[in-house]
């Protein structure tokens, strides 16, 4: 064995150059897979944050009919009966009683159709970072009447400033309509701009005046300690509150469950596209080996070296420079990652387009030691099965002929 | 009983549409401590006769005994490790590792015949100063001259202490004071330690300093002459 390793070790350095930039490749490949992999990894988390802590919570209770009809009068029944209920319960970071409404947004210039969120600030504070997407202004400020939230494409649209009034026109649960002024408290931007095109906040007491009910709530957003209780405490709450709809994130936005699921088998089919390039190199590069080198296999194997040992001396010596290569490839790759981490990779010349599918300008990668691993297995085995043919080449070689070549 | 003796060898390429004959019906002993030569023109099979009995190819018909093994017999496996117990070879273009050392060529032989390590480096040293470079162990092949390597190729051969050695044309390669060097080496081996040596060979200095030499013709024994000492 320790005559196997010297001479695969020896070999690899026999020609520096293309033992080199195939090393490369295998850096370059392995770096820009764990890149990609805390990219995308990174990208799928913050959409799910963004989503999670902006509006969405981890479990939503609602009227039973609410989600499928979307009417005012749809009021959450009894709802001290569930404020009981998620009182004292461990897995529960925060939750807040929401008031909604569907309705439009003018302003003296323009219209726009608008979900209207009446909040709670002190509960929302607790379950939600909308807070932080304030770009002016105030959230809701309490010293102006019927203060209102606005989104800064809104306010463009409306042509809309700070302080500026506009007129919510909606349904009361009479299923009269009902308006009213609002001024602009604050403005804020998101990074989902269909997000931002379609909903404004108010205080929600305003809007349960306007609405005729001083205890009507419509939604209770749940923010849980881990999103992964979601679905057993759902299930745990839904037999306690048989007389409410309670759906979990996943079953809320099927979309984000979707991402959150699906994130990691794309990179894996980019990090399968990367490994397929990677080991036709290797494949070139150790059958050019095995051909330069064909009289001295032919003599190791008429002296007495079996073929089986032959084929071990080409695998160990792409495993040799895989193991170089991912080395280094795992430290350049967790170097870049380091880099940006902190920062974020800056995107905002694509904010826009990012913003359209609601994803940040700014992507903050995410690499675990699952990925590390998962990567270094990866191009492991890519080495030694894209050696295998090489090895089989070298043990088909007949030795006198081949120690005559 | 002879060391090597091959019986009715045919070796026959196209058996089934136009036959060629590399060897036929060859019968040859060969006696422990000999030093002959295998002579003939191109084509008249001295390396098909020394892959068969150096175990590197299969003959149609006929066998080939070592010390009475018929080689002929043995499964794929078992004959890679006879070879490697049994027989030395030294090849016509040296074919050594260039990345190892000529101590380094020489042990591997040994290394892959599982000795320990303090015994193959004190075989290595040994057979490499009875060939004369004891002063260049850790020179690469490369950083050799081409007599140098044949003779570093000849202590690969040895180092595993063969029953004998077979030589395809070892000189072939080398200039006339590297050649007659070479053979002053394994004359001396051959005499002192009785190592057997078989060469095919083309060149007139091996086939004079030869005490057996054969010549063939067209696969076929034309000749088997030994020369009075």
């Amino acid at each position: 064995m320790r005559t196997l390793l010297l001479l695969s070790w020896k070999n690899i350095w026999r020609n520096k150059g293309r033992s080199m930039a195939l090393m490369m490749a295998i850096i370059l490949g392995i770096a820009a897979g764990l890149l990609m992999f805390g990219l995308v990894a990174g990208l799928v988390m913050q959409r799910f944050n963004g989503l999670v802590q902006n509006h969405l919570s981890h479990i939503q209770i609602h009227h039973k009919d609410y989600l499928r009809e979307q009417e005012n009068k749809m009021i959450l029944p009894n709802p001290q009966r569930i404020r009981q209920s998620l009182a004292g319960m461990p897995e529960i970071k925060g939750y807040a009683f929401r008031t909604l409404s569907f309705g439009m947004l003018a302003s003296g210039y323009n219209s726009s159709g608008v979900k209207i969120t009446g909040i709670n600030k002190e509960e929302e504070g607790g379950i939600s970072k909308f807070r932080y997407n304030i770009i002016d202004g105030e959230y809701l400020d309490e010293s102006m009447r019927n203060p209102l939230l606005i989104s800064q494409r809104n306010a463009r649209k409306l042509r809309v400033q700070l302080g500026g009034r506009v007129i919510l026109t909606f349904q009361n649960l009479e299923g009269d309509l009902t308006s009213a002024a609002f001024r602009v408290s604050g403005i804020f931007r998101t990074s989902d701009s269909n997000f931002d095109d379609l909903n404004v906040y108010v205080n929600q007491a305003d809007l349960q005046e306007l609405l005729g009910e001083n205890e009507a709530y419509h939604q209770v957003a749940i923010l849980l300690e881990s999103h992964e209780e979601a679905e057993n405490l759902a299930a745990l709450l839904s037999e306690k509150l048989p007389e409410v709809d309670i759906r979990s994130w996943s079953a809320l936005s099927p979309e984000l469950r979707i991402l959150v699921e699906q994130g990691g088998f794309i990179m894996y089919i980019f990090m399968i596209i990367i490994l397929l390039g990677l080991s036709f190199g290797i494949l070139n590069t150790m059958l050019m080996a095995v051909f330069e080198r064909v009289q001295e296999l032919g003599m190791l194997m008429a002296i007495g070296m079996t073929k089986i040992k032959v084929a071990a001396m080409i695998v160990l010596e792409t495993t040799f420079i895989a193991l170089i290569g991912g080395v280094i490839g795992v430290v350049l790759g967790l170097g870049i990652h380091s880099l940006i981490a902190e920062e974020g990779l800056d995107l905002s010349g694509f904010a826009d387009a990012l913003a359209e599918f609601g994803y940040d300008a700014i992507i903050y990668p995410l690499l675990e030691a699952k990925d590390v691993g998962i990567t270094i297995i990866m191009v492991s085995i890519t080495a030694v099965l894209a050696a295998v043919i090489p090895a089989i080449r070298a043990v088909q070689l007949n030795p006198a002929e081949a120690v005559r070549k | 009983m002879p060391i090597i003796q091959t019986q009715q060898l045919f070796k026959i390429y196209n058996e089934d549409t136009i036959p060629v004959y590399a060897l036929r019906d060859l019968s040859l002993d060969f006696e422990e401590g000999e030093f002959t030569t295998i002579v003939g023109p191109s084509g008249s099979g001295k390396t098909t006769l020394l892959n068969m009995i150096g175990g590197l190819d299969t003959p149609t018909r006929g066998d080939v005994f070592i010390d009475g093994t018929n080689i002929a017999s043995l499964r794929k496996g078992d004959l890679i490790d006879f070879r490697l117990r049994n027989i030395g070879f030294v090849f016509q273009s040296y074919n050594l590792i260039p990345v190892l050392t000529a101590l380094e060529n020489v042990s591997l032989i040994m290394e892959l015949q599982n000795l320990d390590p303090k015994s193959t480096r004190e075989r290595a040293l040994q057979v490499l100063e009875e060939v004369g470079l004891a002063d260049k162990l850790h020179s690469k092949p490369s950083e050799l001259s081409g007599g140098q390597q044949q003779r570093v190729a000849v202590a690969r051969a040895l180092a595993s202490r063969p029953k004998f050695v077979l030589a395809d044309e070892p000189t072939a390669n080398l200039d006339s004071k590297a050649a007659m060097n070479l053979l002053d080496i394994m004359a001396k081996l051959n005499e002192e330690e009785s190592m057997t040596f078989i060469f095919s060979t083309h060149d007139q200095r091996v086939i004079e300093r030869a005490r057996r030499v054969v010549t063939l013709v067209d696969g076929a024994l034309h000749e088997d002459l030994v020369k009075a000492k």
